[in-house]
């Protein structure tokens, strides 16, 4: 046994020498351009814009709406058309400022409000103005069939060929599980992938939840729903893959497995169906698989309370009209989006029209109607206040899109977290 | 049982050894981790270490080297394995790019080798420490006996560039377009302190022309705009020179002193 020692340890040293040549090579063919701060313009700027993203680096503000505003304008020209582009744009304008975006829910990845001039699409409204409308176009709908279908490719690779020399990876099980645990993810995947294992149930499984934990969900889906229901790992591999399913954007065929699903885990499963069922935006399926919550497990039951309150505020609560929110701003500039559950946004649009308002007031007491200085802020103030109005009228529509994205999380959250719990 | 697990391991080992090169390297780092999960000895857990750290560093994967020499056993090598090893940390931090980890492990590397004087030169003037990376830099080439290349050596360090001073420069943005000026955008300078001048001039001919409301709100916003943007990208400014300056320098030398 010492002999053997000491052969690896000899061949250890070997390797490790040679690893550790070519220093100076190593410096002088490295490149750290890639940390350079680099400032350039938007990606597709013109001329005009470009100069506007130069001009705008010298203004404070915000800035929390991408695209940023002057890229909005003519994306939005394109996309709804001048006179909406127009009003539009003033009304982004009214919100993107400290108070209007001060209970805004910017993207946790960059910091900022992913909205374009769809939010403002008239259809778009009018599809969102109905909760129960199960119409596909929505943001909901936009989502289905983003990712793969579970297993509806054939699952290529999966099962590989082995040498006689193969060996199972049930024997390598703890080293997987110590390289998981210590954040060696990728030796893991190395050692899974790369290693002549006998084809089993359990590799496939090693296989997936490796590939989970390093977020790699497509192929980590392809992996957990290919194990057997003959397999120890089944049950795990299957909510596992249902949750990864719905993280990919796949709502039905995860409903459709979990349906016929007879196993240990009834519970969960009517968990995970209620949350397919509000993705999916089917209250009757929801009443119908909320039937299984018991809410005496301490793994689900925060999870199924938490369900049950986003199907009341989805579908017990009255929704909003757009049309009295246009309504209420035209009374008052701001109004309607204090109405639409957006209080800074009002706030906000009441100061900056208000303030138009002021300017073209004393002009027009000083100046009279017909002087430029009168008309000039006039004309800005009559876009601002359209501009308010028409953007009461859509942040129904937009807030409702916020609120179904909130809520969509929340409910991807409540999927997927308790496995952990149940399956520790 | 331990034997036959040794035994196994080292199988697995030599298989992973003698198997393809482009396959090699990655196989190779998990078969030394197996080494050190199956429980080796504290010599052959830092051999198998060090080797893993091996394979990462001709993968390009710099970052998990350095991760991997941190669990280095340091207290069971000699001095001169030590310094070696925290050499190679120091040279896989600077190779990922983090000049401030690399720097931190100066004291510990020493300055045995002429290697080693030029991976400290070369730290310290990515991490902006110019006048320390040139005691460095000047050892490094004066290593075989005085060299001829001092003074042109000296003379890149005279040009290094300036630290800004992130107080200086946001007291001298209170009276814009100072701050621009002293963080060297003149052209940007010009324009924000245009847009300053403009939105003060709009202030004050209106109040002056008895226009209250005007002057008070729009006068207002304007200056809050173009005043605090001229704060804010100053600010930014120093973050980018910070950033940014001590790269392009560090590339230079590094030019220099590996010719």
């Amino acid at each position: 046994m010492k002999r053997l020692a000491i052969v690896a340890a000899v061949l250890l040293a070997g390797t490790s020498a040679f690893a550790q040549t070519g220093g100076r090579e190593l410096l002088r063919d490295a490149d750290f351009s890639g940390q350079i701060i680099k400032e350039t313009p938007p990606a597709g700027a013109n001329c005009a814009e470009t100069a506007l993203w130069s001009l705008r680096r010298q203004l404070t503000g915000r800035d929390l709406y991408e695209p940023a505003n002057y890229m909005f304008v003519r994306q939005a020209i394109h996309e709804i058309g001048f006179i909406p582009a127009v009003f539009a744009t003033s009304d982004r304008i009214l919100r993107d400022t400290k108070i209007g975006t001060v209970s805004a829910i910017p993207n946790p990845v960059d910091g900022r409000i992913h909205e374009g001039p769809e939010a403002y699409s008239l259809k778009r409204a009018a599809g969102r103005s109905s909760a129960a409308d199960p119409d596909p176009s929505g943001a909901f709908g936009s989502r289905k069939g983003r990712g793969p279908a579970c297993g509806e490719a054939p699952l290529r690779g999966l099962v590989q060929g082995s040498s006689p020399a193969a060996h199972w990876v049930s024997q390598d099980y703890d080293f997987v599980q110590y390289l998981i645990d210590n954040d060696l993810k990728k030796d893991a995947r190395q050692l899974l992938f790369g290693g002549d294992f006998q084809p089993s149930d359990t590799l496939t499984f090693l296989r997936g939840w490796t590939l989970y934990q390093l977020k790699e969900l497509e192929q980590a889906n392809k992996y957990l729903g290919a194990v057997s229901s003959a397999s120890a790992f089944y049950d795990k591999a299957f909510f596992y893959s249902n949750a990864v399913s719905a993280h990919l954007g796949d709502y039905v065929s995860p409903a459709a497995r979990l349906e016929a699903y007879s196993g240990p885990y009834a519970e969960l499963k009517g968990v995970q169906l209620a949350g397919f069922a509000l993705l999916r935006d089917d209250p009757d399926a929801f009443k119908s698989a909320a039937g299984a919550f018991r809410y005496n497990d301490f793994k689900l039951a925060t999870a199924e309370h938490e369900l049950d309150d986003i199907f009341e505020l989805r579908y017990d609560k009255p929704q909003k009209s757009p049309l009295l929110a246009a309504a209420a701003s035209a009374l008052i500039p701001g109004l309607g989006k204090i109405y639409a559950g957006q209080l800074g946004e009002g706030i906000s649009t009441f100061l900056i029209t208000g303030a138009m308002g002021g300017i073209t007031a004393e002009h027009w007491i000083k100046d009279g109607p017909k002087d430029w200085k009168t008309i000039v802020p006039a004309v800005l103030t009559g876009i601002l206040y359209i501009g308010n109005i028409y953007g009461s009228y859509m942040s129904v529509s937009i807030y409702n899109s916020h609120l179904y994205d909130a809520q969509e999380t929340a409910v991807l959250y409540n999927i997927h977290i308790p496995l952990r719990s149940v399956f520790q | 049982m331990h034997r036959k697990r040794l035994f196994c391991t080292i199988s697995i080992f030599l298989c992973a050894l003698f198997s393809s090169r482009a396959q090699n390297l990655d196989s190779l780092a998990v078969g030394y981790e197996r080494i050190v999960f199956e429980g080796a000895g504290l010599a052959e857990t830092n051999d198998a270490l060090l080797a893993k750290a091996g394979c990462y560093k001709q993968l390009g994967r710099y970052r998990d080297a350095s991760a991997t020499l941190a669990r280095v056993r340091l207290f069971a090598l000699s001095p001169e394995e030590r310094t070696a090893v925290q050499y190679q940390q120091e040279l896989c931090w600077f190779l990922a790019g983090d000049f401030k980890q690399a720097a931190s492990l100066i004291e510990e590397v020493g300055d045995g080798s002429s290697d080693a004087l030029l991976l400290h030169a070369l730290a310290l003037a990515y991490n902006g420490q110019y006048d320390e990376s040139e005691i460095y830099a000047a050892r490094f080439i004066s290593w075989d006996g005085p060299s001829e290349r001092l003074p042109e050596l000296l003379a890149l360090y005279a040009s290094h560039p300036r630290v800004p001073d992130a107080t200086t420069s946001m007291v001298l943005s209170f009276f814009p377009p100072l701050g621009h000026f002293y963080n060297g955008e003149i052209g940007e300078g010009l324009l924000s302190g245009s847009l300053n001048l403009a939105a003060l001039a709009f202030t004050v001919a209106n109040f002056v022309s008895g226009y209250w409301v005007t002057g008070l709100i729009g006068g207002g916003i304007a200056l809050n705009y173009t005043y605090m943007g001229n704060l804010q990208r100053t600010s930014a400014l120093v973050e980018k020179h910070r950033v940014n300056d001590p790269i392009a320098f560090g590339d230079k030398l590094r030019s220099f002193l590996l010719q």
